[in-house]
């Protein structure tokens, strides 16, 4: 196959809302234990192409690969593969009617068909590592910003997926509470080496923990470098105009 | 009276409780509630008095009781309370110190407003030829041997109307799932049987159903079971409805929530967004069923036995056999009994999640 030992590959994907072209001939390979941050303005398409991904949103044109599989045809088990894909989101989506313990256990007895004590134990564990075990049985609504979201990530980690998706995990955050979400997010990283796509407007975190960094305009991929290179030796004009105008 | 105290000195919560609110009062606004409260009070309990003295049966005595000159007496006294009552209150409203004590003034005003307004009724009531009123309307000696039929009636009526809407609750969760397809085509028979049930009359639904498809074609089914399916078909459309919007409220993020995590589309569905859905749809539904039970009354035209007779059909059967109508006011009095809970049971459950206590809102 095309893959290439890459977790993740995308060949000239096109994504169309209506008249609007919001992906642009996207190709992208993302390899095992890599750390790729997306940046670029509002609007620039990073958020659609992090969700086409794991075909959250289903590319007009073109091939997404996970692990070798081509998610964008019609005969791949979806579902199966998205268990191996997890995905955190702006706004947490918890189920607002499931305790922390409970948004976890959700799928792993319902998708994984973990048994009861099997998947309640995994969950915990997980809720441990985020430092959120003592508030197992909170519901969403009695949980900080923060604290929802370190939640959002153990629930996509319990899956244990080969790859994680980060949809600016952080903007929807009181600033007082963002370190919290990316001290998890660094610990994941350079703990664990989990393959991950992160896409941010923290700046200082794509610096220091990403491996590659992406600058994304207009729907099209402007720029790929090294954090270094991306920060200190932009090539391009659109990305020195937007880097300045956020650094 | 309210006094003032030192600013910036730390002090505990007021109480802004019952005593609070009545030690707050001045003698004058004191006044004006309790005149507004003895209007009401005396309109009430001197008509009960008087009506209890010349006494609640025969109809003859109870009309005897409602034109006498102490009712006259109860009406007059009443009157001149109201009044004393709203220009008192309205008088002093402005003038008052504190709004606890120009709450007190509305209250005694309203309710002053109100005894006038019931009083005045009654006066215009009782000039007519109440005799003949009472005789048709409030005869309540009648109603002794139909008792257990009627019993029986209100039984007929709750059966109705559950099992309707658990017929209902069915169809509906099946067609709201199929209305909210993103298939045109799963999701247009969903909206025919939806618009057909709720642009028909519910009377017609039952003729249709009972003496065309039942007895037009044979079909071996009494007026009864027609009666329990046709509710059950027309709550189904209406349920339908409340539960489509229900799922539609819910944030689409929780569905791809769901899906990031590799839930099918229907492990989604019943997973994640119909627990949600069905706690916000708890008001609307348990207003259906309210309406639900009041429709039931239209299966009196069904032509029932009088073992399978529901409320309205049993108010029917004792006007019949006695050519009196105060079965139907005692119908009315049954239907008050099973809706009139029903109704405080919506009320304080939309409080309820309105204060947010349930943990629901996503």
């Amino acid at each position: 196959m095309s893959s290439n030992g890459a977790v993740v590959r995308l060949e000239d994907v096109q994504k169309w809302f209506g008249d609007l072209h919001v992906l642009r001939d996207v190709n992208l390979a993302v390899h095992p234990r890599e750390v790729l941050v997306v940046i670029g303005p509002s609007g620039s398409g990073k958020s659609t192409l992090l969700r086409t991904i794991n075909l959250l949103e289903e590319p007009t044109e073109g091939r997404v690969f996970f692990e070798g599989l081509e998610l964008t045809d019609v005969r791949c088990d979806l579902n199966a593969a998205r268990t191996q894909i997890g995905m955190v989101f702006q706004s947490f989506n918890l189920f607002p009617h499931k305790t922390a313990l409970g948004n976890i256990t959700l799928a792993l007895r319902n998708v994984l068909g973990l048994p009861k004590e099997h998947a309640r134990a995994r969950a915990l564990e997980l809720l441990r590592q985020v430092g959120l075990e003592d508030r197992a049985d909170a519901y969403p609504g009695h949980l900080s910003g923060g604290q929802q979201q370190r939640v959002a990530i153990a629930r996509a980690l319990a899956m244990r997926p080969k790859l994680m998706l980060f949809d600016e995990v952080t903007s929807a955050l009181d600033p007082e509470l963002i370190k919290e979400v990316l001290d998890v997010m660094r610990a994941l990283a350079t703990e664990f080496h989990m393959t991950m796509v992160v896409v941010t407007h923290e700046m200082g975190f794509a610096r220091e923990v990403g491996d590659r960094v992406i600058f994304m305009d207009h729907g099209q991929i402007v720029e790929e470098a090294s954090p270094e290179d991306i920060f200190e030796r932009p090539q391009h004009e659109r990305t020195r105009k937007f880097l300045s105008q956020v650094l | 009276m309210s006094i003032v105290g030192d600013m910036g000195e730390a002090r505990p919560a007021p109480d802004r409780g019952f005593r609070y609110v009545i030690s707050e009062q001045t003698p004058l606004s004191a006044a004006a509630a309790l005149l507004g409260a003895g209007a009401l009070g005396v309109l009430v309990l001197g008509t009960f008095a008087v009506l209890t003295s010349y006494g609640w049966t025969p109809s003859q005595e109870l009309a005897e009781g409602i034109t006498s000159s102490a009712q006259a007496v109860v009406l007059v006294a009443t009157a001149v309370l109201g009044v004393a009552a709203v220009a008192l209150g309205a008088g002093i409203y402005r003038r008052l110190p504190s709004k606890p004590s120009r709450e007190g003034a509305f209250t005694g005003a309203a309710l002053g407003a109100q005894a006038l307004a019931l009083a005045g009724f009654y006066w215009w009531f009782r000039s007519g030829d109440v005799e003949v009123f009472a005789r048709n309307f409030f005869e309540f000696a009648l109603l002794e041997e139909f008792w257990s039929h009627f019993l029986r009636a209100a039984l007929n009526t709750v059966i109705l109307a559950l099992s309707g809407e658990a017929i209902g609750i069915a169809i509906g969760l099946v067609l709201a799932v199929f209305a909210i397809s993103s298939h045109r085509v799963v999701r247009a028979p969903a909206r025919l049987y939806i618009n057909f049930f709720r642009g028909t009359p519910l009377l017609w639904q039952l003729s249709f159903f009972f003496f065309g498809i039942a007895l037009g074609l044979r079909i071996n089914l009494g007026p009864y079971e027609v009666a329990i399916l046709v509710l059950g078909l027309n709550a189904g459309a209406y349920s339908a409805e409340i539960f489509r919007a229900g799922i539609q409220s819910i944030d689409r993020g929780q569905f791809e929530a769901a899906r990031s995590l590799g839930m099918s589309y229907f492990k989604a569905l019943r997973l994640v967004i119909l627990p949600q859905a069905v706690r916000r749809v708890i008001p609307p539904f348990t207003n259906e069923f309210v309406i639900l039970i009041k429709d039931t009354s239209l299966v009196a035209f069904l032509g029932l036995t009088f073992e399978q007779q529901e409320l309205m059909s049993a108010g029917r059967e004792i006007f019949q056999q006695t050519f009196n109508a105060t079965g139907f006011v005692a119908t009315a009095a049954g239907y008050l009994v099973v809706t009139l809970p029903m109704i405080r049971v919506v009320t304080w459950l939309e409080r309820r999640m309105r204060s947010g206590l349930t943990g629901i809102g996503a």
